[in-house]
């Protein structure tokens, strides 16, 4: 696993060097601050972050993929792919270091919405179990997504498609649940089971879940290692 | 150092690299020559571990590509073709980046010392994207020789470069040399002679001739020049032993000019001004040439073996 701090280092700054993470952290930071101001931030309503989690559960389909679809398909663009691939790290540590850069950057825009929870702890008495609780579930939802977005960015060709690809199979598996009725019982369950935003649920109103969090690190598990083994198939194909 | 058996790298239905055998002997720049898609890069893609060979095995430094990958890896340098770089990073940023891939002990040391060995010192604080082409090509190279591998692999170093900086590149290569092993691919054959001592030519996937510069020249045969004003040299000379083939070049009030190809080892220049003077003619010029390695390149190209090989690749 040598090299995965090294590449993870390079790739967390080229993400603030682009103005694609600058312009994703802003309108993060943007679209909370409005939610929080209208939606929580209000006398008589309960002092819970939970509708702020859930609105940026939804957000972060966008954000992450936006963060990851360069990872891999830049780097083949510009070339620079080769050599990274000709150097002695393998590639499940560059795709682990890819994943830890943006899993930083993503911790990044979670901890600037902090000032959020200090303004509801001078002015109310909110549970810090309980946001403690949503920022752990959010920050496990938006790493599923980051992990399936550099999935998508060794699979696609370019970074739209990337995206594009990150986003619909997430709706997809958002609407398959809708559509639940139409299957078996059995196949609902395992869908059901196999989505993730229900489990997010359970985070936001404070319900720290064994079950949830290994559904989420199990997630992202699975796609880092198709990642990194289709891309090791590369070398063979 | 670098060394090849019977590699072969299929892509599909088509095969890119055919049994490519090589040797690269330490303290030694081997040029790899052929035309485009001959399978030049393909081959150094699997001696740097970018590519599984389909078939055969590679060593670097001793060490089997496909056994040990990670390890042959460290000790090689690679410049691809396009000399990629991150353009958004510095210069000293990148190579620090690299320093840490190659887990390069004194790191600070060695970035030091490559970008005063690439010319790179004044620009080391800059942004490599907007460094010009030549500079991009040497933080490319100084990259691939941070980590002092024993093994150079470089596709097509001077490609964009201007004049001078070609001349700095060469030099730099001869100088890298001396404690390594260097693989040069390029298709301009005036730069083998400058910088390599030995070549290996591939087309369609096989390698058509291979050792140092004076073998391929030596098996290949040389030319002799003839000026004579006996009109009828070239049907006298056809007929002597070791000529292949004649071909007539100028014709000027009343001196005839032939290049006349002969094969390897031979030297018939003493025959040929016999034979002439002997029918009447007279020679106002007669010498032996070596031929280019463009001209050697062309001969092994057309070889029938060669063109067959290369339709059914």
């Amino acid at each position: 696993m040598n090299g995965v701090l090294t590449i993870a280092n390079r790739d967390f700054r080229s993400l603030f060097l682009s103005p694609a993470g600058y312009i994703v952290a802003a309108l993060f930071i943007l679209i909370s601050g409005i939610v929080f101001t209208r939606e929580i931030f209000l006398p008589g309503q309960p002092a819970s972050m939970s509708s702020l989690f859930d609105f940026d559960a939804v957000l972060l389909l966008f954000i992450c993929p936006a963060l990851t679809m360069r990872s891999i398909c830049e780097e083949r663009k510009q070339g620079t792919w080769e050599l990274l691939v000709a150097s002695p790290p393998g590639m499940g540590s560059i795709v682990l270091g890819k994943f830890i850069a943006a899993a930083c950057f993503l911790l990044i825009l979670l901890l600037l919405t902090v000032p959020c929870v200090v303004l509801l702890e001078i002015y109310g008495r909110p549970d810090p179990g309980e946001i403690l609780s949503g920022y752990i579930g959010v920050g496990l939802m938006g790493g599923l997504y980051l992990a399936s977005g550099i999935l998508a960015s060794t699979i696609a060709g370019s970074q739209t498609i990337a995206f594009l690809l990150t986003v619909f199979f997430w709706i997809l598996v958002g609407l398959a649940k809708v559509g639940i009725g139409a299957f078996g019982d059995q196949l609902a369950d395992a869908l059901f089971a196999a989505e993730p935003y229900a489990r997010l649920q359970d985070f936001t109103t404070g319900l720290v879940d064994t079950a949830n969090i290994i559904y989420f690190l199990c997630g992202i598990a699975v796609f880092l290692l198709i990642a990194s083994g289709l891309l090791e198939l590369g070398r063979r194909r | 150092m670098i060394r090849a058996q019977q590699l072969t790298r299929r892509f599909g239905a088509l095969t890119a690299v055919d049994q490519v055998s090589l040797h690269v002997p330490q303290g030694s720049v081997t040029g790899f020559l052929g035309p485009n898609g001959a399978g030049k890069t393909t081959t150094m893609r699997m001696l740097c571990g970018v590519l599984t060979p389909t078939s055969g095995s590679a060593w670097i430094d001793g060490i089997d590509v496909t056994v040990s990958p990670e390890k042959a890896r460290a000790k090689v340098g690679y410049l691809p073709e396009s000399a990629p770089v991150y353009p958004e990073m510095r210069v000293v940023e990148y190579l620090s980046f690299r320093a840490g891939l190659y887990r390069v002990r004194g790191s600070k040391q060695a970035m030091e010392q490559v970008l005063e060995q690439c010319g790179l010192l004044q620009v080391r604080h800059r942004i490599i994207g907007q460094l010009s082409k030549g500079y991009r090509q040497r933080v490319a190279l100084a990259a691939a020789l941070l980590h002092e591998p024993v093994v150079l692999i470089l596709d097509e170093p001077t490609a964009g470069l201007d004049p001078t900086q070609i001349d700095s590149m060469r030099n730099l290569i001869r100088n890298l040399a001396e404690d390594r092993a260097i693989l040069i691919s390029t298709h301009i054959l005036s730069e083998v002679e400058a910088v390599c001592d030995s070549i290996i030519m591939i087309a369609g996937g096989h390698v058509l001739a291979s050792g140092t510069l004076d073998d391929v020249r030596g098996d290949s045969g040389g030319c002799c020049l003839v000026e004579t004003d006996l009109e009828t040299a070239a049907a006298l000379l056809e007929n002597l032993p070791g000529i292949q083939s004649i071909d007539r070049m100028t014709a000027e009030s009343g001196w005839y000019r032939y290049k006349v190809n002969v094969a390897a080892g031979e030297d018939p220049r003493v025959i040929i001004a016999e034979t002439i003077g002997k029918a009447g003619g007279r020679v106002r010029e007669l010498h032996a040439q070596q031929r280019t390695l463009d001209e050697i390149f062309r001969s092994v190209l057309s070889t029938p073996g060669a063109k067959d090989r290369e339709v059914h690749s």
